[in-house]
């Protein structure tokens, strides 16, 4: 292999690695994703999350036959930026008790914030055909206007509102990020 | 080779994001900062003075915990008290380890380019008063451009332009221009009516303290009379105007603001002036309101001001009560067609929801006459701004309510 070959081979490599990538994951009987790389902590949020405020974020994972849902996991967390160590925090709220924080991290790096947040979202195997053709979505809001304390009524995480924040088009002050997986089969992702 | 493989391996684990969550502890704040502690908590860019309630607060928050929701109540607190401002809050890292600073930066709000009803008002007896001015701001300049047709605030119905100039110079101080030409109408007839009047003032503006302002300067007026001859005559005075306004926190939902001033125009032949006479007047308001005054439910106001005129002024700056904003279901014309050199005048407003309730007391007299009190009560609605109201007289005689409808009185 010539020198120019393994550069551009490493140009490659670095280039997949920097690209933003999500594929589907089989754990424990139940979907979930790998996100390599997310960012979808950028611009108003971000600013907000360095001035020391909370920013809540709602995720949503789909599985998708075609346009077709077949199932649908929705979670809040609560993020935060620690002025002092310069890390990230989150916390996730739980649907069952509403406004009620169940799990949290911190001292996490920007691009770990996703990982962590996607790794928390589970969605139950269908029972279709192990060949039919799928992909996973997700999508990620921010609330437009500032939740100060996201366990107030305003903030609340009831699955109903959640609900109803993906299902309404985004608002031009939110933040929105949608990733969308390469078409894979259940059938593939059982094989080891 | 070997090099190349390492650097790979390094960079992906780097890039691979650690997942580890932990069951939330028995804590309501989602924020991580809320370990730390306030270290200082200010407001800057304030023009007006902090109300002592609100700095209170303030520092009462000096080595609390830091809570996003706190924050967010005094930003609202602020809010209400300065409304012609846009508030952001900066939190940053404290001088000390683990603690926290939060400063309240103010901004005027304002348009580049404004567009607004200065004036409308109808009369049933003075009819139409109607004002438009374009405000374009640049920098810290102003400059404003406005028409004007006005049968309410003088003993004339004058109609024309008018522009104004405001630049500052260094801080504290400012320059001001106002030029105005407007061509004038009477009920009636007298020697003493003008066509037209023309008016150039400059003046400089300085800020004493927070609230209070210091004008002074020159106004140049010329008046166009047709009888008996056509001539010119000129009114050029030396100006000052004293103004204070200060508006507290009442509680966390109400304000209460104090305005109040006096003036003086003092014309001489000396710079020029066909006219010698100085003009003194006093004003003072106080208002409270529920709420930010702006979108208040309820407000209660008072009002009163007093003048005298010593020595002959033009109909230009006599005394008029009578109109939107003073004895309101009195003609004007009944009480001083040609306005008169002394006055006093007292108003209660009241204001809850939609339903809005006036009384207004005062006389109006010329020196060496017999003066009268009058009294007069208005009840009307006010809707987004507008109110509509009918006012009457309080007389043992003939009564006949007055019709008022606009904004801005």
């Amino acid at each position: 292999m010539t020198r120019a070959r393994l550069i551009a081979l490493f140009t490659l490599f670095l280039h997949t690695l920097a690209a933003q990538i999500v594929s589907p994951r089989l754990n424990d009987g139940q979907l979930s994703l790998n996100a390599l790389n997310l960012k979808f902590l950028e611009g108003k949020a971000l600013d907000r999350l360095k001035n020391g405020q909370s920013v809540t974020f709602d995720f949503q994972l789909q599985l998708l036959d075609g346009v077709k849902p077949l199932g649908r996991t929705l979670h809040r967390f609560v993020l935060s930026y620690d002025l002092w160590e310069e890390t990230f925090s989150a916390v996730q709220l739980s649907q069952t008790t509403p406004r009620t924080p169940v799990y949290s991290t911190n001292r996490l790096k920007s691009e770990a914030v996703a990982g962590w947040c996607i790794g928390r979202m589970h969605l139950p195997l269908p029972f279709i055909d192990k060949a039919r053709p799928l992909t996973m979505q997700l999508e990620i809001r921010s609330a437009g206007v500032k939740l100060a304390n996201p366990m107030r009524p305003q903030g609340s995480v009831d699955l109903g509102v959640l609900v109803e924040i993906f299902s309404r088009p985004p608002d031009p002050k939110e933040v929105r990020f949608t990733a969308t997986t390469q078409t894979f089969t259940l059938g593939a992702l059982a094989t080891p | 080779m070997k090099c190349l493989f390492a650097t790979l391996l390094a960079t992906t684990v780097l890039l691979l994001p650690h997942e580890r969550a932990v069951a939330f502890e028995n804590t309501s704040y989602t924020n991580v900062n809320s370990r730390y502690r306030i270290e200082r908590i200010s407001i800057q860019n304030v023009t007006y003075s902090v109300s002592a309630a609100l700095q209170r607060e303030l520092d009462r928050l000096i080595g609390r915990p830091y809570r996003t929701e706190t924050i967010d109540a005094v930003e609202r607190r602020i809010r209400s008290e300065f409304p012609g401002f846009t508030i952001s809050c900066n939190v940053a890292k404290g001088e000390k380890q683990d603690q926290i600073r939060v400063s309240f930066v103010l901004e005027r709000s304002r348009k580049n380019l404004d567009l607004n009803v200065s004036r409308m008002a109808f009369h049933s007896e003075q009819k139409f008063s109607f004002g438009v001015t374009a405000d374009l701001n640049l920098g810290t300049t102003s400059t404003s451009l406005g028409f004007i047709s006005d049968n309410d605030e003088r003993v004339e119905r004058f109609s024309g332009f008018r522009a104004a100039f405001v630049a500052p110079v260094v801080k504290n101080l400012r320059i001001a221009f106002l030029g105005e030409a407007y061509q004038s109408r009477f009920r009636g007839d007298s020697e003493e009516f003008y066509r037209s009047r023309t008016n150039f003032e400059p003046t400089v503006i300085y800020t004493l303290a927070p609230g209070l302002e210091l004008r002074g300067g020159f106004s140049f007026n010329n008046l166009e009379f047709q009888v008996p001859a056509a001539r010119d005559q000129a009114a050029h005075a030396v100006i000052t105007t004293l103004r204070y306004l200060k508006q507290w926190q009442l509680g966390l939902t109400s304000t209460q603001t104090l305005e109040a001033g006096y003036s003086l125009r003092a014309a001489a032949h000396s710079l020029g002036s066909d006219f010698n006479y100085r003009r003194h007047l006093g004003e003072a308001r106080l208002s409270f309101a529920s709420g930010n005054s702006e979108k208040s439910k309820s407000t209660l106001a008072f009002s009163s001001m007093i003048g005298a005129i010593d020595g002959r002024a033009p109909v230009l700056d006599r005394f008029v009560l009578g109109n939107t904003q003073t004895l309101r279901g009195w003609n004007r014309y009944e009480l001083a067609p040609l306005g008169a050199d002394r006055m006093m005048h007292f108003s209660a407003d009241g204001r809850y929801s939609f339903v809005r309730a006036v009384y207004d007391t005062g006389t109006i007299w010329t020196a060496g006459r017999p003066k009268v009190l009058r009294h007069s009560a208005g009840i009307g609605f006010v809707i987004s701004g507008i109110t509509a109201m009918v006012a009457i007289p309080i007389r043992s005689s003939s009564i006949e309510p007055i019709f008022m409808v606009g904004m801005n009185f």
